[in-house]
């Protein structure tokens, strides 16, 4: 299918989204879109999907115009969208969500599941994907569970495809199963429109790529005419230099943490690592591989069965989350939007409830100090914001993590825990929490990061433990390392 | 690695094959505790499993199950229908006004199951298109018309109905077993069937899973909603059918916390109150657990009082047992 969309113009209320906005993509192509949050990615596919109406422009299919105001009209003109946060069904199974809203029907509205069966086999075989249609789907792997989504727009004869940000909680190997379905659509005729940060992905799998800043259409190229530098200056409208900022040289300090044969039956075994003042250790390891596990045990969210923290030079049992908070250890999760925040909540509030103990007394709140932490550390996260006073929600990613990072930083931590700090949020967002990492290095404070980007952990840390399968498979040192030693490490080689 | 990956295949293996068991297990929790619950009550009391007792405990059961059932849908969407109560009474008192008023038995069963399908079609309305909460939306309603039910009948009992249909519907018998369970498990049979192999009730399920997603998977999500609740309102009027006739009176404050007993019924039987999960059988299970243990503890000469009690437990270790799948 070829689309196209002309002169495309969004308002919300007054406020002007996207301007003039071209975006094409030709039949039987992989269409890289990319940009900032912020830059109009979301709206512009919104628009497409029927779930925003245009206020301006015009969308060609094959050339011809057409008209998109619900998500049934675009299902309609065949155009699919692969969801950053899945949209499944986790209670019923695999076959049942594939023909969700779609179901073949015998009479009466009575399930033909046999025909169901065969049409999914049809579509799996042709995906080269091996999936048991009676599972639950919440038993599935976030990376089956997107392969099931593929699996559904094709169910719906889907031509064009939107994956948004389809890579972003997927370990590698998940992401070469994808990226080898994503080949595959384009043999079987469709295109693909695929939005990611990640570089290096796009220049893998796509043809081409539009890239959009501040609502407006920057460029258009196929990507082997265009340099990764061309498009992060594109993206972010000035040089960005390197991802990653240089490492700052930091003595290391006193030891803060020592983990010695942590276990926990069935999620992780015989763990055994330490930290000090100034470091900053990486945690890698495959999804599931019992990473955040470790952490959780290490903030007393879960228990564990054997084995010694040693914080401070005292042997502690950390049997709750306040716990840990009052030893003055801070916890960024990896999901900031279920866990890391009170989305409904102020900037503000977030803040605040973290931090009761130091902004009361006698049980009653001091809102003036309150505040003034808030705007202190807002400031000092470099946080955009229009007012404390706005709800998290209103923010973009990077900037939620931005408020996470400020609540626990306003408790003053000594060791840091950061479990996928940067999932999910833009180049220059990133840039800016790699860079306040290494300001609390300097600082003396330890730092963990638990991340499945292994540049990210390459590009930050000085120390990776890798875990595989809940064991300590490896402790690299981050000097000359690459990705592929970890990797092999990951996979257990 | 190739090594690496075959050693996974037979952990996943294994594992499916623990899982399995542990899934039937789970999912037959209430079923398994029923059953206990009959061993006990059989054995505690000599008079429990006589056919007049059995028959008494499923013609007991009968109108607190069609209510029962008209919940469990709703709570499969993730609802919650108060108004069960209160509809089962307007529907109740509007047809005996009507037969004792002189129209014919079954047209006025007609519109009393109109009314509840109407009182269905107001909360849908008002939670799918009027974007209110299902727990205000119904406790709306089940003020509302409770209100309506004691205006019409001055809060006096209309009686004496008279035989014919309306008298056969509640207190006829066939082979022995009382008219009402045929009609419960009728429900029950549908139910199940309509849940587990139409369209229909698998978006039941995929809306109580995950709206947002059963919305853009392209179902009409506030047409469905609707559906539920007139279904959920319709059965709680042809409870009042049932009662009004076993009673031979239409009595204003019939029906009240009837719907507390559906939503113990509903849950004990394993269904979610977050939507998305439960079965129709299960829900069966609850019902009859309910009723087993009102009857059995009255056949043992213990206070009313303790009845209450003894339900409350039920749904707590229910619950318990439920979080632990």
């Amino acid at each position: 299918m070829r689309l196209e969309m002309k002169n495309i113009n969004k308002l919300f209320g007054p406020v002007q989204v996207l301007y003039d906005v071209n975006f094409e993509v030709d039949a039987n192509s992989i269409h890289a879109l990319v940009g900032e949050n912020g830059a109009g990615k979301s709206t512009l596919v919104k628009i497409l999907t029927g779930i925003y109406t245009m206020n301006s422009g015009e969308i060609r299919i094959n050339g011809e115009p057409v008209k998109i105001h619900s998500i049934i009209d675009s299902e309609h003109h065949k155009i699919a969208i692969v969801n950053q946060e899945l949209a499944v069904f986790g209670e019923m199974t695999v076959l049942e969500n594939l023909f969700i809203g779609k179901e073949k029907t015998l009479a009466a509205g009575i399930i033909n599941s046999k025909e169901q069966k065969e049409i999914a086999t049809e579509i799996f075989t042709r995906l080269g994907i091996n999936l048991d249609f009676n599972m639950r789907v919440k038993e599935l792997s976030v990376g089956m569970q997107q392969m099931l989504e593929i699996g559904k727009s094709l169910v719906n004869d889907a031509e064009l495809i939107i994956m948004d940000e389809p890579t972003s909680a997927l370990t590698d190997r998940e992401i070469d199963m994808l990226f080898k379905v994503i080949r595959k659509l384009k043999e079987n005729g469709k295109s693909v429109i695929y939005i990611s940060h990640r570089m290096k992905e796009i220049f893998e799998i796509c043809d081409a790529i539009t890239v959009l800043r501040d609502g407006k259409f920057v460029k258009r190229s196929n990507t082997k005419d265009i340099t990764f530098e061309e498009i992060i200056r594109s993206m972010v409208g000035y040089e960005l230099g390197n991802l990653f900022p240089d490492k700052p040289q930091v003595a290391v300090g006193k030891k803060l943490l020592e983990v010695k044969n942590l276990s926990h039956h069935g999620k992780f075994n015989n763990i055994s690592f330490e930290l000090s003042e100034g470091e900053i250790i990486g945690f890698a390891g495959l999804m599931g591989s019992g990473r955040t596990e470790i952490m959780n045990a290490l903030f007393g969210i879960d228990k564990v069965d054997s084995g010694d923290v040693i914080l401070f030079g005292n042997k502690e049992h950390i049997k709750q989350p306040l716990q840990a908070k009052r030893m003055k250890i801070g916890y960024v999760t990896e999901n900031r939007k279920e866990e890391g925040l009170f989305l409904d909540f102020s900037i503000n509030e977030n803040v605040m409830l973290n931090n009761l103990e130091q902004l009361s007394k006698n049980f009653v709140i001091n809102f003036k100090k309150s505040k003034n932490t808030t705007l202190d550390y807002a400031e000092k996260v470099r946080l955009r914001y229009q007012s404390i006073d706005q709800t998290a929600s209103e923010l973009s990613g990077g900037n939620q993590q931005k408020v996470v990072l400020s609540k626990w930083l306003a408790n003053d931590p000594r060791i840091l825990i950061l479990d996928e700090p940067t999932r999910g949020i833009d180049v220059n967002a990133k840039k800016q929490i790699y860079e306040m990492i290494f300001e609390l290095k300097k600082i003396g404070i330890g730092i963990i990061v638990v991340s499945s980007e292994l540049v990210e952990l390459l590009g930050i840390v000085d120390r990776i433990y890798v875990i595989h399968e809940g064991e300590m498979a490896a402790e690299l040192v981050n000097d000359n390392l690459t990705d592929e030693v970890v990797m092999k490490h990951m996979m257990g080689g | 690695m190739q090594k690496y990956f075959d050693n996974l295949k037979q952990v996943e293996f294994r594992d499916r094959r623990k899982k399995e068991i542990k899934r039937f297990l789970e999912r037959n929790i209430p079923l398994i505790g029923f059953f206990a619950l009959l061993f006990v009550m059989g054995f505690l009391s000599p008079a429990f499993f006589t056919q007049y007792n059995i028959l008494s405990v499923l013609r007991q059961a009968s109108i607190n199950g069609l209510v029962a059932y008209g919940m469990f849908v709703v709570i499969l969407t993730a609802g919650i229908d108060l108004s069960v109560g209160s509809t089962l009474a307007v529907s109740s008192m509007v047809m005996a006004k009507l037969i004792t008023s002189g129209m014919n038995s079954p047209l006025a069963i007609l519109i009393a199951l109109l009314i509840g399908a109407g009182v269905g079609l107001i909360n849908g309305l008002l939670i799918s298109k009027g974007r209110l909460q299902p727990m205000i939306a119904t406790l709306s309603t089940m003020m509302a018309f409770r209100g309506v039910t004691l205006y019409i009948s001055n809060g006096v009992p209309v009686s004496r109905l008279g035989e014919g249909f309306i008298g056969w519907i509640g207190r006829g018998s066939f082979g022995g077993v009382p008219l009402p369970v045929y009609v419960l498990f009728v429900v029950a049979v549908i139910m199940a069937f309509v849940l587990k192999y139409t369209v229909f009730g698998k978006r039941v399920y995929a809306i109580g899973g995950n709206i947002k997603a059963a919305s853009l998977s392209g179902i009409r999500v506030e047409r469905m909603i609707i559906y539920v609740y007139m279904i959920s309102g319709l059965l709680s009027a042809l409870a009042g059918v049932i009662l009004t006739s076993r009673i031979d009176s239409a009595v204003p404050t019939a029906g009240q916390a009837y719907e507390l007993t559906a939503i113990a019924s509903v849950v004990i039987g394993g269904s979610s109150l977050q939507g998305g999960r439960g079965r129709a059988l299960g829900t069966l299970v609850g019902i009859l657990i309910i009723a087993v243990i009102s009857n059995g503890l009255n056949l043992l000469g213990t206070s009313p009082y303790l009845q209450q009690i003894a339900t409350g437990l039920i749904i707590v270790i229910a619950v318990i047992f439920d979080r632990k799948k």
